[in-house]
């Protein structure tokens, strides 16, 4: 039942189609399924271009844009206000204060999942400590970027089991220093 | 090697109920060298004697008192990983239990075969948990990131130290979205001259346009501030 109803629901110009031949159609108008929207922020040609790969073949997510700076990435993202950010490592602190932070206040709605080509994890921690909810290496993106992008849609997080000690250890550090101070 | 984690690694279990402990060896006992306590005076004499690689802990043993009894469990033997164990799991409690230093966070009903996993995986100095788990993890660690540099603002940027101070006020200019000629008009020099400047900025900061700088500006101000 739910899988042929997803069939049915899927892309607009299939519906549209069809809808002529089954007089049930007319409700996908009525109850459009939200789509993902999601901008693409990388430098590189080969990451933006495996990601749209990936992208292409989900059901329910499209690409809505591209920037390749970090100024344009802010800029999208006001405008576009997408639904997830897949914003590359290196461009993150491309300002003084970490870009994903700027990118949270310009659009409260958006998430960010980070891409990440070689990079310590301490790196990413500190990334992931600004406000990012995901993140794919480069490498990683035919197989994790479209489990990652539906569990961020899904209010999930996505991130390797190897942070996840460093995550703790830091959340363990802030709390010592507080209880210092007091 | 099996022979090396066998001798290496004591993994002792602690639940008041017979049949889990059964039940949570069973996967292990290959392994490691397995020893049991049913009741928490047991517990604490055979972490102090064992100093175990692993501690499975049922929520359930009488005298730990809930989640928090995973610290003072801990403290009796810091180089012990506990992974807690408990009938009814959910991703708040899982991240309190990380919280409280568990090392994982398990059902008690997992399968042997996982249960060996997640062993081998926090003897090896990673953390167990759902990935559920994940996303409050995040939450927390953005917020008291936050809060953090409210209460302490980072030194962000050693880059606009580099700036002479008359190139921090061109900048500061264009950050309040000025343009050349005004910018020229306020400091009394030439347009030629803010251009100079200008190009001395995007330099030594690394950016390619006044837009890039007008968002570096307003930026740094907003977190120095």
């Amino acid at each position: 039942m739910s899988a042929q109803r997803a069939k049915k629901v899927a892309p607009r110009a299939r519906a549209k189609k069809s809808g002529r031949e089954h007089g049930s159609m007319d409700w996908v108008k009525k109850r459009p399924i939200p789509v993902v929207s999601i901008l693409i922020a990388d430098p590189e040609r080969s990451s933006r271009a495996a990601a749209t790969r990936v992208i292409q073949g989900l059901r329910g997510m499209r690409v809505i844009g591209e920037a390749v700076t970090g100024h344009e990435a802010v800029t999208a993202t006001a405008r576009l206000k997408p639904r997830v950010v897949l914003l590359d490592l290196q461009l993150s602190s491309e300002f003084g204060a970490s870009l994903i932070s700027v990118l949270r206040r310009r659009s409260s709605r958006t998430r960010v999942i980070l891409l990440v080509g070689r990079a310590s994890e301490d790196r990413i921690v500190e990334a992931l400590s600004h406000g990012a909810v995901g993140c794919v290496t480069k490498k990683e993106i035919p197989f994790f970027l479209s489990k990652a992008l539906e569990a961020v849609a899904a209010g999930e997080a996505w991130m390797s089991r190897k942070l996840v000690p460093k995550i703790v250890d830091r959340l363990a550090d802030y709390t010592a220093r507080a209880k210092k101070r007091k | 090697m099996s022979d090396r984690a066998r001798t290496g690694s004591v993994v002792l279990i602690a639940s008041p109920i017979a049949g889990i402990r059964a039940q949570w060896s069973q996967g292990l006992r290959e392994k490691f060298p397995i020893y049991e306590a049913a009741e928490r005076s047991v517990l604490e004499r055979n972490l102090a004697n064992l100093k175990p690689s692993i501690l499975l802990l049922d929520l359930a043993l009488p005298g730990l008192g809930g989640v928090d009894g995973v610290s003072g469990i801990q403290r009796l033997s810091p180089l012990t990983s506990i992974i807690l164990m408990t009938s009814t799991p959910n991703d708040r409690e899982g991240f309190s239990a990380l919280k409280a230093g568990a090392r994982g966070y398990c059902s008690t009903d997992m399968d042997p075969n996982l249960l060996r996993k997640a062993v081998s995986v926090v003897i090896k100095g990673e953390i167990w948990v759902a990935r559920n788990v994940f996303a409050p993890l995040l939450e927390e660690l953005t917020a008291l990131t936050e809060r953090r540099h409210k209460e302490f603002p980072p030194n962000l940027d050693t880059r606009l130290d580099r700036l002479t101070p008359r190139e921090r006020e061109i900048a500061q200019l264009i950050g309040g979205g000025a343009s050349n000629k005004e910018i020229a008009g306020r400091l009394n020099i030439t347009e030629a001259t803010v251009k100079a400047h200008l190009t001395a900025i995007f330099r030594k900061l690394g950016l390619s346009d006044r837009l890039g700088l007008a968002l570096f500006v307003t930026e740094y101000n907003r977190v120095t501030r």
